[in-house]
C-alpha cells in the first residue's frame, strides 16, 4: 500500500522525540514537585472557617416528632408539604422514630448532613453540588446531568434522584444557603417549636453542645455526633439514649474524599511521567531496532 | 440480509462456509440491535424510574457494570499500541488493527450507554462546561472524550485507504508514534481512575476490595484485559476474513496475558496481606466467595496460558483467554453491584429494558466490528509475506 518514508524524514522525527524525551522527563519531575508543594499549601483547603459555617444543634431528647420541620422546610423550599417517613428529591427533612431500650421512642431529625470535607461534591463531576462561600453544601439542579454518582459517594444516603421525571436530576438540603447568608436560622429550626434546633456557628454550637452535657449531669452521653464524624459536619447531635439505637450511620472519622482526592490531584504529575516513560522507551527500543541494521525493520514500520 | 436466500443455498467450501456463519452471526446482531434501539427508546420517553431497576439505594446498574468492563476489554487499543509502537514489537503488528477497532467501537458502545444512564441525557456535554477537577468522573469523562478522538485518528488510515486516500492514510502514519503516545497516556490515566472512582466509596465497598490501591489494580487488569482482547481479537479478525492465523502472535499475546494475570495477581495478594484483609478472604461468606471466583479465574487461566505443555494447545490458550475476560468482567461487576454494601439490604434485578438496551448497543458496536473487519483492510499486507494457500482462497472468494 504505502510506500517507504523517506529516510530523512524518518530520523529527523526520531531526533525530535529523543530530544522530547529528556524535557518531557525534567516536566514530569517538575510538576510532581509543584503538585507536592501544592498538596503540603493545602489545595483543597476551604476560604471558610469550620467555626463559622452554619450549623445546627439538634438535641435528640427535646425532639417530640411534631414535624413542624419539615413541614417549615416545604414550605421554605417550595415542595409539596406532607410529611413523608423517607428522603426524597421533594423531600429535604424527615423525623425518624427510633425504637430505643425501655420500649421508648427517640425522634431523630435527618437531612444533609452538611460535611465540612462533602464527598458529594468532591465526586460531582460538574460541580452541581459544592459548598458556598461559608461552607454550606449546595445543590445547582441546573447543572446537574443526573450520574448518581453522589449517591455513592455520600457515607449518609442524602442526595435523592427524580426516578419520576424522564428529565431527572438530584435534589437534597440546601442547609438554607440563602436564609442564613441573611442572617436568619434555616427554616426547620425557625419551625422547631421545643428547642430540639439551635442555629448558630459550628464552633459556638459545638461548645453550647458540650456545655450542655456537661450541665446536665449524667443526662446526656458525653458525645457529640457530627464533631468528628468523616472529618466534621455542620448537623450536630447530642442525645440521652446510646446513639446505636437512633440509626445515624456509624462513620469513621477520616473525610471521604481523601483517598480518591490524592489520587485526582496528582493527575498532572502522572500523565507526564507516563507520557516521558512512553517516549523514552521508544526511544531506546527504536535505537535497539535501529541497531539490527536490518532494511526490512525500516521497511516494516511505515 | 438475504438470510432466506442464504440458507437454501449449499455450503460446499470452507470460504462459504464462512460467509454464511458471518451472515447468520451479523442477522442475529442486527435483530438484537433493532430490540436494544426500541428498549433504548422507550427509556429517553419514560424515563429512569418507569424502565429501569434502579433506586436511591443502588442507583448504577448493569449499564454501569458493562461499561467499566467495555472500558477494560477496549484496553486493547492501548496495550497493542503500546506493544508495537512503542515497544516496538512488530510480530504482533498483526493484531494492532482489530485492536484499534476494538477500542473505537468499545468506548462507542460505553458513550452510548453512559448517555442513556444520566438522568439528564440532554446534558451529556456539562463536563465540558461546568468543571470540578477533583472528581474522578470528571477525569474519566475527559479522558474518555479526548481517547475517542485519538481512536479515530488511529483508525482513520483503514478507512482512508478504503476510499482511496492513500496518500492521507500514510500521513496520518506517519504521526503515529505521538499519536500511540498520547493514547497510552490517556489511557493509563483512565483505566487507573476507574478504580479512583471506588475511592469515594469506602463505606460502601466490601474491604477485600476497597483499598488505597485500586487505581494500580484496575491499571493492571486493564493491560492484562488489553492482551487478552488484542489476542481474541486478532483471532476473530482472521476468522472474519479468513487470514492464516500467526500462532506466535495469537501464543504470544496469550503468554504476555497470562504473566499479567499473575502479576496482578500478586498485587492483589500482597495488597491483602498488607492490609490484614487474609482472615476476611479465608471466611468463605459471601464476598469471600465472589473473591474467590475472581481468584480462580486468574489462576486457571494463567497456568493454561504459561505452562508450556498447555500453551501449545490452541483450545486451551482460547479457553484460558475468554476465562481471563470472564474474570474482568467478574471483577468489574464486583466493584460496582455484587461487592457492594447495599444499604437496607436493597436488591437489585435488572429490568427489560436494562438488558434488551446493553445488549442492542454491545450487538451494535459488534456488528460494526464485524463489517469493518469484513470491508475495512484489517490484516496489512506485509512485503516479505508469501502468500499462504488459506490467503489466496480467501481472497479469491472475497472477489467472487
Amino acid at each position: 500500500m504505502s510506500e517507504p518514508t523517506p529516510k530523512s524524514l524518518s530520523i529527523s522525527r526520531r531526533q525530535f522525540l529523543r530530544a522530547c524525551a529528556p524535557a518531557l522527563c525534567g516536566a514530569a519531575a517538575g510538576v510532581s514537585l509543584l503538585t507536592a508543594d501544592h498538596k503540603t499549601a493545602g489545595a483543597a483547603a476551604p476560604q471558610f472557617s469550620p467555626d463559622e459555617v452554619p450549623a445546627i444543634l439538634i438535641d435528640v431528647s427535646r425532639c417530640i416528632g411534631c414535624g413542624n420541620c419539615q413541614r417549615s422546610c416545604a414550605a421554605e423550599n417550595g415542595l409539596p408539604c406532607d410529611t413523608q417517613a423517607e428522603l426524597g428529591p421533594d423531600t429535604y427533612t424527615v423525623v425518624e422514630d427510633a425504637q430505643v431500650a425501655g420500649g421508648q421512642d427517640r425522634f431523630v431529625k435527618r437531612a444533609c448532613m452538611q460535611c465540612l470535607h462533602p464527598a458529594c461534591a468532591s465526586a460531582c463531576p460538574v460541580g452541581a453540588l459544592h459548598q458556598d462561600g461559608r461552607g454550606v453544601v449546595v445543590a445547582d439542579t441546573s447543572k446537574c446531568i443526573g450520574c448518581r454518582y453522589c449517591q455513592y459517594a455520600c457515607p449518609f444516603g442524602v442526595p435523592r434522584f427524580e426516578w419520576d421525571d424522564p428529565l431527572g436530576v438530584m435534589r437534597k438540603c440546601a442547609g438554607c444557603a440563602e436564609r442564613v447568608a441573611k442572617g436568619q436560622p434555616q427554616a426547620c429550626v425557625a419551625g422547631c417549636p421545643t428547642g430540639a434546633l439551635k442555629s448558630g456557628p459550628r464552633g459556638e454550637l459545638l461548645k453550647e453542645a458540650h456545655a450542655r452535657i456537661q450541665a446536665a449531669g449524667g443526662k446526656y452521653l458525653n458525645y457529640v455526633y457530627g464533631e468528628n464524624e468523616v472529618g466534621g459536619i455542620s448537623r450536630l447531635y447530642i442525645s440521652d439514649v446510646p446513639f446505636e439505637g437512633l440509626g445515624l450511620p456509624l462513620v469513621g472519622p477520616s473525610p471521604v474524599p481523601v483517598y480518591a482526592e490524592s489520587v485526582v490531584t496528582r493527575t498532572p504529575a502522572i500523565a507526564l511521567s507516563v507520557a516521558a516513560l512512553c517516549t523514552g522507551t521508544y526511544a531506546v527500543m527504536k535505537r535497539r531496532e535501529r541497531n539490527l541494521g536490518h532494511d526490512q525493520i525500516e521497511v516494516e514500520e511505515e | 440480509m438475504g438470510l432466506h436466500a442464504l440458507s437454501s443455498q449449499r455450503a460446499s467450501t470452507s470460504a462459504e462456509r464462512r460467509e454464511l456463519t458471518i451472515k447468520w452471526i451479523g442477522g442475529l446482531l442486527a435483530l438484537l440491535v433493532l430490540l436494544g434501539g426500541v428498549a433504548g427508546l422507550w427509556r429517553m420517553v419514560t424515563g429512569l424510574g418507569a424502565t429501569t431497576a434502579l433506586t436511591d439505594d443502588i442507583p448504577w446498574g448493569i449499564w454501569i457494570g458493562f461499561d467499566f468492563s467495555l472500558i477494560a476489554f477496549s484496553g486493547a487499543a492501548f496495550t497493542m499500541a503500546g506493544v508495537v509502537y512503542i515497544l516496538r514489537r512488530n510480530t504482533y503488528r498483526p493484531a494492532l488493527r482489530p485492536a484499534v477497532l476494538t477500542g473505537l467501537l468499545g468506548y462507542t458502545a460505553v458513550l452510548v450507554l453512559l448517555v442513556l444512564d444520566l438522568g439528564r441525557p440532554d446534558r451529556f456535554y456539562h463536563f465540558i462546561l461546568f468543571w470540578n477537577a477533583h472528581s474522578p468522573l470528571f477525569e474519566i469523562c475527559w479522558c474518555i472524550l479526548l481517547y475517542t478522538v485519538v481512536l479515530t485518528v488511529e483508525v482513520s488510515p483503514q478507512v482512508l485507504e478504503k476510499i482511496g486516500h492513500p496518500k492521507w492514510a500514510h500521513r496520518i502514519h506517519l504521526a503515529i508514534v505521538p499519536v500511540a503516545i498520547i493514547a497510552v497516556t490517556l489511557s493509563s490515566l483512565h483505566q487507573s481512575t476507574l478504580g479512583t472512582l471506588y475511592l469515594n466509596m469506602p463505606h460502601r465497598l466490601n474491604a477485600l476490595w476497597f483499598t488505597p490501591i485500586l487505581p494500580v489494580l484496575f491499571f493492571s487488569s486493564a493491560v492484562m484485559t488489553g492482551l487478552t482482547m488484542g489476542a481474541l481479537g486478532y483471532r476473530a479478525a482472521c476468522a472474519v476474513t479468513g487470514q492464516k492465523m500467526e500462532r506466535r502472535v495469537y501464543g504470544g499475546l496469550a503468554r504476555a496475558a497470562g504473566w499479567l494475570a499473575v502479576l496482578y495477581l500478586a498485587i492483589k495478594v500482597g495488597d491483602w496481606i498488607a492490609r490484614g484483609q487474609m482472615p476476611a478472604l479465608l471466611r468463605f461468606d459471601y464476598y469471600s466467595r465472589l473473591m474467590w471466583g475472581e481468584i480462580a479465574l486468574l489462576v486457571i487461566p494463567a497456568v493454561l496460558l504459561i505452562v508450556p505443555a498447555l500453551r501449545r494447545n490452541l483450545p486451551a490458550v482460547s479457553a484460558g483467554l475468554l476465562l481471563l475476560a470472564g474474570g474482568v468482567l467478574l471483577n468489574r461487576f464486583n466493584a460496582t453491584l455484587f461487592a457492594q454494601v447495599q444499604p437496607h439490604g436493597a436488591v437489585y434485578s435488572p429490568a427489560p429494558a436494562e438488558w434488551l438496551s446493553t445488549f442492542g448497543v454491545m450487538a451494535a458496536a459488534a456488528l460494526a466490528w464485524l463489517l469493518a473487519v469484513r470491508f475495512l483492510t484489517v490484516f496489512e499486507p506485509q512485503k516479505n509475506q508469501h502468500a499462504s494457500p488459506a490467503t489466496t482462497k480467501a481472497d479469491a472468494a472475497r472477489k467472487a
